[in-house]
């Protein structure tokens, strides 16, 4: 089975003088393809950083990043940027949207082009996402679950291979929380969704969960695995590189 | 729409301060057309050196003239009306029923008030307009011996018994009242064209200033009258303009910095949206069209603000006070345009030099 998305020892690097602090180091995994995968860590552990190399926001300071065939290494900032446009998905903690704009047309400028096919498409997810009422509403009108929602749609609007959505739920109450994560869940059926966070609870449904420590990876569980260590305070057993 | 609001009220508020001050400048220039319309309408011909008649070889070349319709000798007194650069001496022509009435006809004016003055008495009828800069009405006295300031005045006190409506501020008294009263008082002739368009009047009124002797004759041509106020005045415009200039500069600096300030605000949202995967060149696109629009809608709304505000102005204190404005000034509002122009490329260039400096990660980390 082909992964889809790998790192090879990828390691990001700040450097203070003579000192020099590890945000990432030797990070080495495989991420199949239409899987709900989760990563999870404390403050600090470096999983936003890993989820920023992944989607190409960030360049490792050693190591490399695929997407299947294609490596990121040595591509300019304009290839990384279409990268992130036509085959990821972004949903973040803050849902920012265009403020003159109306709900639809945020979810459009996720979209490649703007066919009457891409209407359609915004209005089927607006439907499943439960917010077609609000479509022709503008950011300042909508709560922020509603914003988050508009966001998920905005990120699935160019069928993106991944969805990447760093702490989607922490600003907002455990219901809307819980329907954004299991919007993105759904999406597994259609490519992969990557989701950092702090709360195990919203992982609950993933396929598998990163654990990360002080820059490193610590290996694979599953959320059932991570639920019983949760309850009984044992240690996880981790596996490899590959979920 | 809380970071709009002010950025909108202050380009409301640019727009009402720079329109409103131009167009009161302006409002000299629509005193002195005004007053002054009725050479669009006949040119006098006054003499020169101490005379009491044009010339009689003057007479017959403005008669011989093809464009000449009808020259119509008269005196007259003046009153005084006021102006925003103070009272300005104005003409009441004596002339005979007939003549009143074709020249009140060619100035598109009509008795609408009181009747027309009786032959040999003391009476005169005015333009609504000139009513109401002298708060007179019928009855009251336009005219009489002590005024000061008046160029010819009246040896008996002239009271006002019609009122004219139309768009040409004139006034006329019998000719027979002007001949008995006004007896050492020097005979001008007014003259009209065949064509009865103003533009007609107005050419025939330079062709007159420029071949008649200009040492026998003065002409009051609607052209030569309005460069000499203008250029008496062009000191005040001179100044007026410089100030005028400095505070579109400062308002439009001012309004491009706030401006600067509402997009600095939202930069995070267009890191994520730039995170997202959308290029520069669309983010610098939205950041034009949404400044763009919020200063259309702001300098529109300025726009309405000035308008109403002078209107109720012009109502309650110009117009009371013989002051003449237009609150629908295309050319104040011209002058505001700088400022629209000012906020959107300081908002692009802002733009576009934050973006090109930017990393997403940054901001997205920075929540």
């Amino acid at each position: 089975m082909t992964d889809l998305l790998t790192t090879e020892k990828i390691s990001l690097v700040y450097s203070d003088g003579d000192r020099n602090t590890y945000a990432l180091r030797d990070v080495t995994i495989q991420i199949p393809d239409r899987k709900f995968i989760g990563i999870m860590g404390p403050s600090g552990s470096g999983k936003s950083s890993l989820l920023y190399i992944l989607s190409g926001l960030k360049r490792p300071t050693g190591g490399e990043v695929r997407l299947k065939e294609y490596s990121y290494a040595g591509r300019p900032d304009r290839e990384l940027v279409d990268l992130r446009r036509t085959r990821f998905g972004f949903v973040f903690q803050q849902p920012y949207l265009l403020v003159w704009q109306t709900a639809m047309e945020n979810v459009l400028m996720g979209a490649p082009d703007l066919h009457d096919e891409a209407r359609r498409k915004a209005q089927t997810y607006f439907d499943q996402l439960g917010i077609a009422r609000l479509q022709n509403k503008l950011p300042s009108q909508l709560s922020g679950g509603e914003k988050q929602r508009v966001c998920v749609a905005r990120a699935m609007m160019n069928d993106p291979d991944i969805i990447f959505a760093d702490e989607p739920t922490a600003s907002l109450d455990h219901t809307n929380g819980r329907l954004v994560i299991d919007l993105l869940s759904a999406y597994r059926e259609r490519g992969t969704v990557i989701v950092v966070t702090h709360d195990p609870e919203m992982l609950t449904g993933a396929d598998s969960i990163l654990m990360m420590r002080d820059g490193e990876s610590q290996g694979w569980v599953t959320p059932d695995a991570l639920a019983e260590a949760g309850t009984k305070s044992k240690t996880i057993s981790l596996g490899d590189s590959r979920p | 729409m809380n970071r709009t609001l002010p950025l909108g009220f202050v380009i409301i508020l640019s727009v009402f301060l720079i329109a409103s001050v131009v167009t009161i400048v302006n409002s000299i220039d629509l005193t002195v057309l005004t007053i002054y319309n009725y050479t669009r309408v006949f040119t006098p011909v006054i003499p020169r050196s101490g005379h009491l008649h044009v010339n009689p070889a003057v007479q017959k070349q403005i008669k011989a003239y093809p464009e000449t319709e009808r020259v119509i000798d008269n005196s007259s007194f003046f009153f005084n009306i006021n102006t925003v650069f103070g009272r300005v001496p104005f003409a009441c022509f004596g002339v005979s029923d007939d003549d009143r009435a074709y020249l009140i006809a060619r100035g598109h004016d009509r008795l609408t008030s009181g009747r027309m003055p009786e032959a040999g008495k003391p009476e005169a009828v005015i333009s609504e307009g000139i009513a109401r800069n002298r708060k007179l009405k019928l009855g009251d006295v336009l005219a009489s011996p002590t005024d000061t300031g008046a160029l010819v005045s009246v040896p008996v006190p002239v009271h006002v018994v019609g009122i004219l409506s139309g768009p040409t501020w004139c006034s006329f008294t019998s000719k027979e009242f002007t001949d008995n009263a006004l007896p050492l008082v020097p005979h001008s002739l007014l003259v009209t064209t065949r064509g009865a368009a103003q533009t007609e009047q107005i050419t025939f009124g330079d062709k007159l200033f420029n071949q008649l002797d200009k040492v026998q004759t003065q002409v009051f041509s609607f052209n030569s009258l309005v460069k000499d106020l203008r250029s008496s005045l062009a000191s005040m415009y001179m100044i007026m303009g410089m100030v005028n200039g400095m505070v579109i500069f400062v308002v439009a600096l001012m309004a491009g910095m706030l401006s600067n300030i509402y997009f600095t605000q939202r930069i995070s949202e267009f890191a994520v949206l730039s995170a997202i995967g959308l290029r520069r060149s669309v983010l610098i696109w939205h950041a034009i069209s949404e400044t763009a629009i919020l200063t259309t809608i702001g300098w529109i709304a300025g726009v309405i603000v000035n308008y109403t505000i002078l209107s109720v102005l012009r109502g309650r204190i110009f117009e009371p006070r013989g002051m003449l404005i237009n609150p629908g000034d295309l050319f104040a509002y011209a002058y505001t345009l700088p400022i629209p122009v000012c906020i959107t490329l300081f908002a692009v260039a802002t733009i576009t030099y934050r973006l090109s400096r930017l990393d997403p990660v940054t901001i997205i980390e920075r929540r």
